[in-house]
């Protein structure tokens, strides 16, 4: 019997390391590009980025372009919070403070297209002097984070950032704490399999009457809510088909339809998941959420971003590393669905160092440095990466399984609507008022009325 | 004719140079955006179109705008209050002169110290529901710990505590100041006349006082209804838009987030006009104040 094991992993050691052989031929580094990298040599470029684990292991890797290429890279950070006006306001220049920005998929991308303020990568990505296209690998990347930077349309845009920090929503649970209430994760099929775990697990440790742990934990306030809410959503949406630029939430015609019977069930779905989360969960954005998670505070952590994963796995920031389990959302009865969200680097239109800026975008996005920094962040956003067996060993158990799952099913989320961000307040409104214990059907023909409203107001409905 | 005018307004006018570029332009910069639509969003970031009182006349039937007025409002009238019963508490107390009284006026100024934004996100993680100690604390003295940033009554208030543990010495200070500049000698002949305490305090102390209160009250008030950081960095607003403040709102219908400048300023110059009356009171009564003195 020793025989065939001994064979067998013999075979497997040699698949592996023939299959390793052909990615790490594939993935090929910077140097090995077909174009010259120092055709800008001397210049300087400044690089806005947001405080983010993308930008805690890219900058260690600074040096490596500065050396490849001859120019110089200022860095400032920013805090997430401080980011947006100081991007915004930055972009809108004549003289903008940087060469290049974290861009957001969704209002912030449209919002800088429809006033002009982003240089087109496709004239960049069109010159053999400053593309390698056999070795860069455009279409290495998967679809649905391109697609949120193709403006003005998803499917036929041009591309006006690079995405470099790719999150899909799935779903994080205790493992232990399910063992220990002897609930089979195996046996859960669906949302109403799932809801009703949750609700089993709101747990009193020590017997004062008080819930020490929580049943749930996930978003409750705070504009940054609207990606998880969309995976959600389209969970719940199935397969029907929608306008890509707009969600499911509007027709062609930009009428709402918040009153859909499957939109209904799925910010029913988000209000039963807030009412089994710890006190204040109307205050929390995805710091709270992950930290009550990563504390031992709840369950489960709902519709949220595979970027977390390495900080729960961090025991110094972590009470849960090595009992977190990972699965996609669960697919409810109308089908199967999530969202995803990507960071991309833009270039401001007016920049006086676009090409140089650009070939940092392009060597930090390349299939080399995604791999690098992937490993550190687990978000990459290549294919080649994800399918790395490098790369694979790194993640925890299950964790990759899950991501690839999630990605099969992942549509991006993208609401190119310049009344976008009012709507999603008033769509948070509605979930404190479902959270509340307010009837479902008034609130959201209430809030379809009110959206309504500010598309009329703006022009988009008659 | 003498030249010594002129030497004057040649003095003068750098200081009002340096006045209209600094404060004039961006009011009256505000007050024509305010009159255009100039939505960023929307691809208007270079092309105002005029609106006339369009922004004017939508803040009035602005539902979350008046809500964010009575929110302002109901937070100004419970933080001022507070503050100025302790302040002037405070004050009587560190103006007499006891053993190690320097250490009360450093701890009371103390918090003054820190930016408002510290001070947002130091009591943020002490009033977390769950994880912050504050509610731990109040739970091992079996004191129910209210919900602070998720219950709709409860987060006004909150805000107003952590507003009376950051400025409550602000008052304190302009009080004792006030307290530190009476005449000794009425206060001895009270005593001599047999007065009691209260009878000083009622008819010797509070009259004194009566400017530096309504400066202090001046101050406090403006700054309170300016409130913007401690419910930006506490609550983002919420919940239910519980907390959300004037200053917020306008924030985060401006450059915070929806970018339609122009109706964020129409609103910033409407609340604005509101201050600007509240303040009038104020100064009314305090040139009222003056003239009764003299």
């Amino acid at each position: 019997m020793r025989r065939p094991v001994l064979l067998s992993g013999v075979l497997s050691l040699l698949l592996l390391f023939s299959l390793s052989t052909v990615l790490a031929a594939e993935i090929q580094g910077p140097e090995a590009a077909n174009i010259n990298w120092r055709q800008f040599e001397g210049e300087t470029i400044r690089v806005l980025f947001v405080a983010h684990p993308w930008q805690q292991a890219i900058e260690p890797l600074i040096p490596e372009f500065e050396k490849l290429t001859g120019i110089n890279v200022e860095v400032e950070v920013v805090a997430e919070d401080l980011f947006w006006d100081r991007s915004t306001l930055g972009l809108s220049s004549d003289n903008p403070p940087f060469d290049l920005t974290f861009l957001c998929l969704g209002p912030q991308g449209s919002g800088a297209y429809n006033n002009g303020w982003i240089q087109s990568f496709e004239p960049y990505l069109n010159d053999p002097t400053l593309t390698d296209k056999e070795w860069f690998k455009l279409d290495d990347f998967y679809p649905g984070y391109l697609a949120g930077f193709r403006l003005p349309k998803p499917d036929k845009g041009e591309l006006y950032a690079l995405p470099m920090a790719g999150e899909v929503y799935m779903n994080f649970y205790r493992k232990d704490l399910f063992e220990k209430a002897g609930i089979n994760v195996a046996e859960l099929h669906d949302m109403d399999d799932w809801l009703a775990a949750v609700e089993a697990l709101n747990i009193d440790e020590n017997g004062d009457g008080r819930i020490d742990i929580y049943g749930a934990t996930i978003r409750g306030a705070d504009a940054g809510i609207i990606d998880e809410l969309n995976a959600m959503v389209k969970n719940y949406w199935g397969d029907a088909p929608y306008e890509t630029d707009r969600f499911v939430y509007y027709k062609k015609d930009w009428t709402p339809r918040f009153t859909d019977k499957r939109i209904k069930e799925a910010f029913a779905a988000w209000a039963k998941l807030m009412r089994n989360s710890a006190p204040g969960v109307t205050a929390f954005s995805w710091y709270e959420a992950t930290t009550q998670f990563a504390q031992g505070k709840a369950a489960t952590y709902w519709a949220d971003a595979s970027l977390f994963a390495p900080l729960f796995e961090d025991p110094s920031k972590s009470k849960i590393a090595g009992k977190v389990g990972y699965a996609p959302l669960p697919p409810s009865k109308n089908g199967h669905g999530t969202a995803l969200f990507s960071w991309g680097l833009a270039i401001p239109a007016k920049s006086q160092h676009k090409k140089a800026a650009y070939l940092f975008a392009q060597w930090a996005t390349s299939p080399s440095i995604d791999m690098e920094v992937g490993k550190h962040t687990w978000a990459a956003t290549r294919q080649s990466t994800w399918q790395s067996p490098e790369f694979q060993a790194v993640l925890p158990e299950g964790f990759g399984e899950a991501v690839a799952d999630s990605l099969s099913i992942a549509v991006p989320s993208i609401i190119y609507l310049s009344s976008g961000p009012e709507v999603i307040m008033r769509m948070i409104d509605a979930l404190h008022l479902l959270y509340q214990g307010n009837d479902l059907d008034q609130v959201m023909t209430n809030l379809n009325q009110e959206v309504t409203n500010i598309l009329k107001r703006d022009g988009f409905i008659k | 004719m003498s030249t010594r005018p002129l030497i004057a307004y040649g003095f003068v006018i750098p200081a009002i140079l340096a006045l209209g570029v600094l404060t004039l332009y961006p009011v009256l910069f505000g007050l024509y955006t305010s009159l255009h639509s100039w939505n960023w969003l929307a691809g208007q970031a270079e092309n105002m179109t005029f609106k006339g009182l369009g922004n004017y006349i939508e803040l009035l039937k602005d539902p979350y705008f008046l809500n964010s007025i009575g929110r302002t409002l109901y937070f100004t009238l419970l933080a001022v209050g507070i503050q100025f019963i302790l302040g002037f508490t405070v004050a009587l107390l560190l103006n007499e002169e006891i053993k190690g009284s320097w250490f009360f006026r450093s701890a009371v100024i103390f918090p003054m110290m820190i930016s408002d934004i510290v001070a947002a996100l130091i009591w943020r993680s002490l009033l977390d529901p769950t994880l912050g100690p504050l509610n731990y604390y109040l739970e091992m003295l079996h004191i129910p710990a209210p919900n602070w940033l998720a219950s709709t009554s409860a987060v006004i208030p909150g805000l107003a505590m952590v507003d009376t543990w950051w400025q409550t010495g602000n008052i304190a200070l302009i009080l004792l100041a006030g307290l530190q500049s009476l005449p000794k000698d009425r206060f001895e002949m009270a005593q001599v006349d047999g007065a009691s305490g209260w009878k000083m305090l009622r008819y010797i102390t509070i009259p004194g006082l009566k400017p530096f209160i309504l400066v202090a009250l001046i101050f406090r008030t403006i700054d309170c209804l300016r409130v913007f950081a401690l419910s930006w960095g506490i609550t983002a607003g919420g919940p239910m838009r519980a907390s959300e403040v004037s200053q917020l709102y306008i924030y985060s219908q401006g450059v915070g987030r929806l970018l339609r400048m122009g109706y964020s300023a129409a609103l910033a110059i409407a609340f604005s006009l509101i201050v600007g009356v509240i303040a009038g009171v104020y100064i009314y009564l305090l040139q009222k104040g003056r003239v009764q003195h003299a």
